[in-house]
């Protein structure tokens, strides 16, 4: 059966060593020497299918042969979902691109799973229309990839997550076998929204699109306290759910490290900022609600930016990797935290940072009236090994600050799994889990992932391991570069 | 403006700005006839980073010098890049550091003695630079050198190659047709160096640079024009920096420079014939998206009577390569061919029936994708067209 699969593929079809390491990594560098102790990322071949009938081809092959199975398109996360945890078989989608069909009259695409949103909004703007939502990964993130995870960023607040968005699914299940999925189906589409691509293979997406918005508004709110500025946006968002497109909190500290390489405006850096961006049917909309902006600066004691710099940060949206143009190596977390408590985590965080002398640069997307994600990256090098392992406690540390504060990390993968006890209730881990024996009893579909860590990252060891690496940390000599230092 | 690209800090150290998010990818024409993310611009920094940042030389394989030189320095990738990495900069660092190690394509070693004995990349020795303009009404035209005249800088491609030579034929055409002087270099014209540049083999290119500086300065041109971006591109953005010093004349693309002449009224066009033609327009890499000219040639297509532009669906910053740039024609033609064979389909989608371009490379590369696939659809540059209505 293989011999077939390597026949039918040809060029796409590889067990060249030069081609697989390619696919043992995502955003994440983590050493090579740890990541063996606990996964198998080296895929024994990478098959690249054009359509759903090949992916089904091997992943039939796969499941006969109980071999693991890792889909993998954009590769834009850094949990590890699109890295093999036991080698096996990538499925690199990226051949699966493109409009299926575009229904205007029911403002309805059908689009193949690795198209980028950037794909699809381009080609949906030459046609008058434009997705809901998108994420910040705009270019790279693809329509699978983004449903597979949480699906939370621009245009969510009015929008919802994707999976709100989404009308029916073309999969292909553990079995081999190509399902189309909607609401009512066995089982139903919202089954792989979240599922970390470990339940099946998303081969086309129908969903819902609208107009291109008539009108737009850039509005950019700065403040020196963070507390005032997200008590803001919270109020904001509950009483502007429909009409705001985007809303994005910066840490002063970050825009200070950006500012000091040129790479924001000069009078950001010594402020928090938010950026709030509207949508309005109409001018006329849009100036009733720049008054009601108005009422929330004046009432909280915050300013607006110029609108230049306003529209300068719309404008540059997609580019939050610019920090990295400070801090070439970053270690962080992205957690899913309640509004409410946003405010409170900055400044623990912050305070975390304090303790530990490095800067921690928070920045994050409201996504509903409720919940925000939020991302807090800080500086390591990861040419100092040790020094940067000791770096990776940290982490743990943020996520101990937002557990207590009812955030959750953002996606689990492979190395959020200590945390799956934290992400899901009993209750719903106990319904996942029932799922994917269903779909999947040989567990090959992205296995090792999600459900359950593997041995060297049960909670208890996890946690022991980070906290050592805590304690070498805090008596290590020196971390990155002295003025990184608070 | 903050949204503007930054300075480049050295390989090793823009490597690691690399986060491996992978915008780059979707846009990378090389990745999308590949399909291997080794070929993505991301695969090849990762691997980078290991070579030239974590000094691991083991890792710096012929299958990876390969991928490095299967690039169009398109620089789609620059233009997405999130942490706003020069990735062109980066390709051309990369391509340095392994000639320096000798491990660079062997092909090079020819066009760079070719470039070394005839001053040029073709094997012709460089007294025939002119023998283009034997078709020209008036070869003289270009012979004589007078205060006011403009120079022109042909280009190797379209000096040596019969394919293109219809390009400098046609611009001299349409300056003598409107008055205006033109000389040129003849055989004191040495090759640009672009060809060194995106070899990786630098070094060798300065004392190209230093000689067409100096012979310009003899001739006291004030006003250089070049037909071929890539030219452009290296005089505009290479010869300051290698000569430590601004040009000593005013440097334009014709493109830019017919623009201007008909935002003058200096084009006459009483005996212009109408053209009743639907085109669409291509830009050059080296000219859009590497210099910033889009505005120019669209307002010589919207100005020449009877013409009507369309646009293709990637047009302007967001415009496809050719898959002509950067030597991967010389390192992977069927790559090239590949490449161009789907910017025609995109030409062809929009109905036009001439596909225009502002550079020689890409009309010599879209030709050919045209009649592979037997395309109804004709490829010319922007100066054969104009030159069409006078002929």
């Amino acid at each position: 059966m293989l011999d077939q699969i390597k026949q039918d593929f040809g060029p796409r079809y590889t067990e060249s060593y030069f081609e697989r390491q390619f696919y043992t990594r995502d955003l994440a560098y983590i050493p090579n020497f740890l990541v063996s102790l606990v996964a198998k990322p080296l895929p024994e071949m990478v098959v690249r299918p054009v359509n759903a009938e090949e992916v089904s081809r091997i992943v039939t092959f796969a499941s006969k042969n109980k071999t693991a199975v890792t889909p993998r398109a954009g590769g834009s996360t850094a949990v590890g979902g699109c890295v093999p945890a036991n080698g096996g078989v990538v499925i690199d989608l990226n051949g699966l691109k493109g409009v299926v069909e575009l229904n205007l009259d029911q403002e309805k695409v059908t689009v193949l799973p690795a198209t980028t949103w950037a794909e699809l909004d381009s080609y949906l703007r030459q046609q008058g229309y434009c997705v809901c939502s998108y994420p910040s990964s705009i270019n790279a993130a693809t329509v699978g990839g983004w449903l597979s995870g949480g699906g939370y960023g621009m245009g969510s607040i009015r929008f919802g997550p994707m999976v709100e968005q989404v009308s029916s699914l073309e999969v292909v299940l553990p079995s081999g076998e190509i399902k189309r999925l909607n609401r009512t189906t066995d089982p139903p589409l919202q089954w792989f929204a979240g599922s970390e691509g470990t339940l099946g293979i998303i081969t086309q997406v129908e969903m819902k699109i609208r107009p291109i918005p008539e009108s737009m508004g850039h509005y950019l709110i700065a403040a020196e306290n963070s507390k005032a500025l997200l008590q803001a946006a919270r109020e904001c968002v509950s009483e502007l759910p429909d009409i705001i497109h985007n809303m994005h909190f910066n840490s002063k500290l970050l825009n200070d490290s950006l500012k000091r390489k040129g790479l924001t405006e000069e009078k950001l850096g010594d402020y928090h900022s938010l950026a709030i961006d509207l949508e309005e049917k109409n001018s006329s909309g849009l100036d009733e609600t720049e008054d009601f902006l108005q009422k929330i600066v004046s009432k909280y004691g915050l300013a607006f930016m110029d609108q230049e710099i306003a529209m300068e940060e719309w404008e540059t949206r997609f580019q939050s990797l610019k920090i990295m143009r400070v801090y070439p190596c970053l270690l962080g977390a992205e957690v899913l935290l309640p509004v409410a408590s946003f405010h409170r985590y900055v400044e623990q965080v912050e305070a975390l940072g304090r303790r530990a002398g490095v800067k921690m640069l928070t920045y994050g997307h409201v996504v509903s009236r409720e919940g925000a994600v939020v991302m807090t990256l800080y500086p390591s090098d990861e040419r100092q090994t040790w020094r940067y392992l000791c770096d990776t406690s940290l982490m743990r540390e943020i996520y101990s600050i937002g557990r207590r504060l009812d955030a959750i990390p953002y996606l689990t993968g492979f190395w959020n799994t200590p945390y799956v006890k934290d992400i899901h209730s009993r209750k719903k881990l106990r319904e996942l889990k029932r799922r994917k024996n269903l779909l999947d009893p040989g567990d090959i579909m992205n296995s090792g992932k999600v459900y359950r860590p593997p041995l060297l990252l049960q909670p208890n060891l996890y946690h022991l391991g980070m906290k050592t690496l805590g304690l070498v940390r805090r008596i290590w000599p020196k971390g990155v570069e002295s003025h990184d230092r608070q | 403006m903050t949204g503007s690209k930054q300075a480049f800090r050295g390989l090793a150290e823009e490597a690691r700005i690399c986060a491996g998010c992978g915008s780059c990818r979707s846009v990378c024409p090389v990745y999308a006839e590949i399909g291997w993310e080794s070929a993505a611009p991301r695969g090849k920094i990762t691997l980078g980073k290991k070579i030239f940042a974590g000094g691991k030389e083991d890792f710096l394989s012929e299958p990876y010098i390969n991928r490095v030189f299967q690039c169009t320095l398109c620089a789609r990738c620059a233009e997405v890049c999130p942490a706003r990495i020069d990735t062109r900069e980066l390709w051309q660092k990369m391509r340095q550091a392994i000639t320096a190690r000798g491990r660079a394509p062997a092909v090079f070693e020819q066009m760079a003695k070719n470039i070394e004995s005839n001053k040029n990349i073709s094997a012709n020795t460089n007294d025939g630079r002119l023998d283009w303009a034997d078709d020209l009404d008036d070869p003289d035209c270009i012979e004589a050198l007078e205060s006011n005249a403009v120079g022109y800088f042909v280009g190797c491609v379209a000096s040596f190659y019969p394919m293109v030579a219809e390009i400098p034929l046609s611009f001299v055409s349409i300056m003598e047709k409107n008055g205006i002087k033109v000389t040129v270099l003849g055989e004191k014209e040495w090759c640009c160096g672009f060809p060194l540049l995106g070899a990786g083999r630098n070094g060798e290119a300065l004392s190209l640079a230093e000689h067409n500086a100096a012979k310009i300065k003899e001739l006291g041109i004030k006003t250089l024009v070049t037909t071929c971006p890539s030219c452009y591109h290296t005089f505009k953005h290479h010869y300051p920096k290698v000569l430590g010093k601004h040009l000593d004349f005013e440097l334009v693309h014709a493109a830019q420079y017919l623009s201007w002449l008909i935002q003058e009224e200096r084009i006459d066009w009483s005996e212009y014939e109408e053209l009743d033609q639907v085109v669409t327009y291509h830009d050059p890499c080296d000219l859009g998206r590497n210099s910033g000219i889009y505005d120019a040639p669209r307002n010589i297509l919207e100005n020449i009577p009877g013409v009507t532009l369309v646009e293709m669906e990637h047009n302007r910053e967001n415009a496809l390569c050719c898959g002509g740039g950067g030597n991967l024609q010389a390192v992977d033609a069927s790559l090239t061919a590949a490449i161009a064979e789907r910017r025609i389909e995109e030409a062809l989608n929009t109905g036009a029936t001439i596909l225009i371009s502002a550079c020689q490379q890409c009309v010599q590369v879209l030709t050919d994708a045209a009649r592979r696939k037997k395309a109804p659809i004709q490829v010319m540059d922007i100066n054969q067209l104009l030159w069409m209505g006078w002929e």
